[in-house]
């Protein structure tokens, strides 16, 4: 995946969602919508009595039985003030919707096993009143997650609330995060109305981190060391020149280039004598038949990749003979995980590059449950 | 942007909302207390102790909080054992009453779940309702919007402690410990005005509703209804009865509440002084008057459970309007509790009921009376009614009056004994107090009053009053001086010059006449009222009941004899001249309160099939009024216009419509330059501000409130540009119409 793929689908991921993220420019089209919703309300709105709803409509069927009986108008009198709280009710229930907007974001990455945020911003468009009352019912595909998070305070025009969601992800893969209803039972607790949230927002869960043993003795250290290879880094050995980035420490900014062009440019170097491996993963289906060991292999690949990659060890990765992708920088780990996020086995290996060298580490399953993490037929990591 | 503390301190917290809450209940505890304040059921003491206990809750939210559990569980045990002994002992009603308020009491000082503040709201409904049927109070009115909006607040209040307490808050009975004084403060502190103007909107549309909603469920009489909330009443003002002692009617004059309201039109055909009558008596024994067993129990009484009856009871003259031929349409009000007996002028044509009846019809004396006594409101309409005060009565056409012997009815069986006579109808006519004492003061008085002339009845009864009047003055209070004899006290009065009210007046004059031989009932009911000039009807008060007499004429009518002194206008109903009506009217504040009252009856009690299709038929000629106006109107337009055009045209005309052309086109090219619309127009001339800088405001609000840090370049830029138009110099404007053309299509 891309970085303008990302921002791209991130950026459509950000839209608003809700009856005020719907608002036409003539305010008078907006009012003839909320009087045709009224009668005919748009696909998968509800509206459902509650207990107090069902009570009121049963006291109003008395009295209405006894208004007929007794043609006393003091009855129908009141039975026409049970009926119009009922209608208002509803009224004002659609009202306390109208005018409102909601949007999931988050914090990327979610792993299995770790705390995940979620935030849904709550925004009420209307200008002159406030929301009430409102809660979100959110739920996670993948791990069948679900809550409601409620609004607890009131939302004054113009203002936007977040609410935190807080799940763990069980699962590995592509999750899909649902805003599945919207609900409230504002003003007077008779009836329960809800609309769809709108909001579908995929996310990827990376495999858990995992302890795994490193067994490694005294002869392999050597072949341990992987390969020497040239990176970016802030060594002494000079190689390009680069537009500025945050971060970079101003002492690496080449003021003469930037003078030239108009930009600030800073000196790119290599990082001085680093070795590294490449993590090659196979996943044939005949080797992989148990899927706790896939996801053990998984699981094992995203540790081991993340600690060489602290350690400027990782060079590159393969992903069943696909191209080989260089690992310099975070966000081609990242781009390692999220395909981790997504493996599946295969039925054929691609005929792609297939790296022979020294620091090539490769994975096999071992009984009964077991993966391990092999360099040039030595076993240096067991999980 | 407001802190979350900004904004918690604009809010009620969870505290004050459970606060609040339970100052709603004892609001609403304390209205249910109102409503059953004017109900005539005898409720003890509950009401009293119930009003100190809620509002000693209210103030102090944590005293029931020390009650012991044993204390709440014995409430529920008194309260089962007052409402059995309520129903052994007396009626469904009021134990019904008291066991609702008794569970609004217990409700309203406990502190309440969900569940139990909804059972609390249906109570107080209960109670409200019960009352207004009841009652069909003028108040009930007030009570039902009042409770709605406390019903509706309370519910809010709860609904909103549901959602705060789902979203994981709980505050336990901390609550109770917010002192009374800083709640209302905070409650002060709180008051948003903009969402007290959209309540007080929003309530205005359930009354709208509520009114379109009364006026358009459809009316139908079900056949068979049953019986609810039938009251029974025994007690009945006594004067308006079947059996009347001397001084019961004036007893009900020292009442001055209002006992009937009449609706006529024209306000004319009420005659200057009416005379309501109600009750016509034909027995007399020793100081009261009763309807005689034979009349009750023997022949006459028909009774008709319909809700309408037609009675031409030989009807003289039916009183028109002039020119119209309309039949002169009376409505009654009357209130609960007066009388069995239906007030009435004379005979009529028709006369419907609201709701079917139980009627019982004395066809002898030409009275109505409904088989029970009502204590709510009866309301009924008459048509054709005989304002004369004259009655024919074929039965006795045929009286003697040479020999005073009435011919004997063909459905009353054979005359009987003379001994026995004096007990059966119609003799009772003639029946005046035995003893030869009584007799020789009658007789003496008789001989008085005669002068040895052979007069007719109507000579007689003129006389008689004339004598009476001469002996006797008004007075309400009487004061005979004691007999040892024990003789009738209608003719140791007479014997004396003592001061007498209506009931001595009436009861000395039939005495007269019957033993001048001319027969002679006794009528109590309602003389004379005043005109409610607010609402245009009639009132009668409990003050105007009066006691007259009917005597029989030599042409077999009963006309009317009032011989109380200053009864001028009713003499000898029928037979004084006709006087103009000067009707007295009255316009004090008791009136004008009154006459709301008679709006609610009229408006909404009797709101029946009928007011729906007039209701129908006035909204469809509205409507039809309209469409014709505006036709009307758009047609004249038309015809003007075409006229205009098809006048000759001259070169002022051509230049004057160019001009109008070119100021529309100049004005319309200004705006679209400036790139304004029709309201920024009217905020131009309001504010008195640059329309750009105005629009370049409005968009860098909208853009304000939509992201709160835009990251986009293009975003940043467009604000500093529209901040420029807003702020800056107009030299260091960009291109307005490009910035706003970019804003309008940053709308996300």
């Amino acid at each position: 995946m891309t970085v303008g793929t990302e921002t791209a689908e991130r950026t459509d991921d950000l839209r608003w969602s809700g009856p005020g993220a719907r608002r036409s420019r003539v305010r008078i089209l907006d009012f003839f919508r909320f009087l045709k919703h009224l009668f005919v309300p748009p696909k998968g709105h509800r509206v459902v009595p509650t207990r107090s709803g069902v009570v009121l409509i049963i006291v109003s069927l008395g009295v209405g039985a006894a208004a007929y009986n007794t043609a006393s108008n003091i009855l129908f009198i009141t039975l026409s003030l049970l009926l119009s709280c009922l209608i208002l009710s509803g009224i004002l229930s659609w009202f306390n919707f109208m005018g409102n907007r909601w949007r999931l974001t988050f914090e990327p990455p979610f792993r299995v096993g770790l705390d995940a945020t979620v935030i849904l911003e709550f925004c009420n468009q209307k200008r002159l009143l406030p929301t009430y009352g409102i809660w979100c019912e959110l739920s996670s595909m993948l791990s069948g997650a679900r809550e409601r998070l409620v609004l607890v305070d009131r939302l004054d025009p113009g203002q936007v609330s977040s609410l935190e969601w807080e799940f763990r992800p069980q699962l590995r893969g592509m999750d899909l995060l649902r805003v599945k209803s919207i609900g409230s039972q504002f003003p007077f607790g008779f009836l329960v109305k809800s609309i769809p949230g709108e909001v579908v927002r995929e996310v990827r869960i990376w495999p858990s981190r995992i302890d795994y043993v490193m067994s490694l003795d005294v002869p392999a250290a050597a072949f341990f060391q992987g390969e020497t290879v040239k990176r970016p880094g802030w060594g002494s050995e000079f190689v390009n020149l680069r537009k500025y980035q945050p971060g970079d420490p101003f002492r690496q900014v080449h003021w003469k280039a930037s003078a030239r062009m108009r930009h600030l440019m800073v000196r790119q170097t290599v990082a001085d004598n680093d070795t590294g491996f490449v993590l090659q993963l196979d996943t044939p289906e005949a080797r992989w038949n148990r899927s706790d060991q896939f996801e053990l292999l998984c699981s094992l690949a995203a540790s081991l990749a993340e600690d060489l990659f602290r350690e400027n060890k990782l060079v590159a990765t393969i992903i069943n003979g696909e191209e080989k992708l260089r690992a310099h920088r975070l966000i081609d780990l990242e781009r390692f995980l999220d395909q981790l996020a997504t493996l599946e086995p295969v039925a054929r290996l691609a005929s792609g590059t297939e790296d022979r060298s020294r620091n090539v580490i490769t994975f096999e399953p071992t009984s009964p449950h077991g993966v391990h993490a092999i360099v040039s037929g030595q076993i240096i990591a067991t999980a | 942007m407001p802190s979350s503390q900004d904004r918690s301190s604009r809010q009620l917290n969870l505290e004050e909302l459970h606060q609040f809450k339970w100052v709603l209940g004892g609001v609403m505890a304390l209205l249910s207390l109102w409503t059953v304040a004017r109900l005539d059921v005898d409720l003890g003491v509950i009401p009293l102790v119930s009003l100190v206990i809620v509002i000693t809750a209210m103030v102090n939210s944590a005293l029931p909080g020390k009650l012991s559990p044993l204390a709440w569980k014995g409430g529920v045990f008194l309260i089962v054992a007052v409402f059995l002994f309520d129903l052994v002992t007396g009626e469904i009603i009021r134990a019904l009453v008291r066991l609702d308020l008794l569970l609004i009491l217990y409700r309203t000082i406990q502190y309440r779940r969900k569940r139990e503040d909804l059972q609390l709201i249906v109570l107080c409904l209960f109670v409200t309702v019960v009352a207004g049927v009841l009652t069909v109070s003028l108040f009930f009115a007030i009570q039902i919007l009042l409770y709605t909006v406390c019903a509706m607040c309370f519910l809010f209040v709860i609904n909103l402690i549901e959602t705060v307490e789902s979203g994981g808050k709980k505050v336990g009975r901390r609550w109770t410990r917010i002192p009374f004084r800083r709640f209302l403060r905070r409650l002060i502190e709180v008051f948003d005005l903009r969402l007290a103007g959209f309540a007080a909107m929003l309530f205005l549309i359930v009354v709208i509703i509520s009114t379109v909603l009364f006026l358009s469920i459809p009316r139908f009489q079900i056949q068979n209804p049953i019986a609810f909330l039938n009251i029974r009443q025994d007690r009945t003002l006594t004067g308006f009865s079947e059996n009347i002692n001397l001084g019961e009617v004036t007893e009900i004059t020292r009442d001055d509440r209002i006992a009937m309201r009449v609706d006529v039109s024209p306000a004319d055909a009420i005659p200057m002084i009416p005379y309501w009558r109600m009750v016509v008596l034909d027995e007399y024994t020793h100081g009261s008057f009763r309807i005689s067993n034979t009349i009750n129990t023997e022949v006459g009484m028909k009774s008709y459970p319909t809700r309408e009856i037609h009675e031409d009871w030989n009807l003289r003259e039916r009183f028109r309007i002039e020119g119209t031929g309309d039949t002169v349409r009376w409505v009654f009000y009357l209130e609960g509790g007066i009388s069995r007996f239906l007030p009435l002028i004379g005979n009529f044509d028709r006369l419907v009921f609201k709701e079917p009846q139980e009627l019982v019809v004395n066809e002898h004396f030409r009275i109505l009376s409904t088989a029970k006594q009502n204590p709510l409101l009866t309301s009924f309409q008459v048509e054709g009614m005989d304002t004369s005060g004259r009655m024919s009565d074929p039965e006795l056409a045929d009286y003697d009056f040479e020999s005073k012997r009435p011919p004997p009815l063909r459905n009353l069986g054979p005359p009987p004994p003379v001994g026995r006579r004096s007990m059966r109808y119609p003799y009772t006519l003639l029946t005046t107090p035995g003893g030869e004492k009584n007799d020789v003061i009658l007789t003496g008085a008789v001989r008085e009053i005669v002068r040895g002339d052979s007069l007719t009845a109507v000579e007689f009864s003129r006389r008689a009053v004339a004598w009476l009047g001469a002996h006797h003055h008004y007075s309400l209070t009487v004061r005979l001086p004691p007999d040892i004899h024990d003789r009738d006290p209608v003719i140791r009065w007479l014997e004396t010059d003592s001061p007498g009210h209506c009931e001595f007046f009436a009861a000395g004059f039939i005495l007269l006449s019957r033993k001048a031989g001319f027969p002679a009932r006794a009528v109590t009911g309602f003389k004379g009222g005043s005109w409610n000039a607010y609402e245009a009807y009639y009132m009668v008060r409990n003050s105007d009941a009066h006691a007259w007499c009917e005597v029989l004429g030599e042409d077999g009518v009963w006309f009317r004899v009032d011989p109380t002194p200053g009864a001028s206008g009713g003499m000898l109903g029928g037979l004084a001249a006709a006087a103009p009506v000067r009707l007295p009217v009255d316009t004090s504040l008791n009136a004008y309160v009154d006459s709301l009252r008679m709006l609610w009856y009229r408006q909404i009690v009797s709101f029946d099939e009928n007011s729906q299709d007039a209701v129908v038929k006035g909204v469809q000629n509205f409507g039809r009024d309209t469409m014709v106006g505006a036709w009307g109107m758009t047609e004249s337009v038309v015809r003007t216009t075409l006229n205009w055009i098809r006048s000759p045209w001259n070169w002022r005309r051509y230049l004057s419509i160019a001009l109008a052309v070119g100021l529309v086109f100049l004005f319309v090219l200004g705006f679209r330059r400036l790139d304004l619309g029709w309201t920024d127009f009217r905020q131009i001339l309001r504010r008195r501000i640059e329309p750009s800088r105005l629009r370049a405001g409005q968009h860098l609000k909208r853009l304000n409130r939509e992201s709160e840090s835009p990251t986009d370049g293009k975003h940043i830029q467009l604000i500093g540009d529209l901040q420029r138009i807003r702020y800056g110099l107009r030299a260091s404007w960009p291109n307005t119409r490009e910035v706003f053309h970019r804003a309008r299509r940053s709308r996300s």
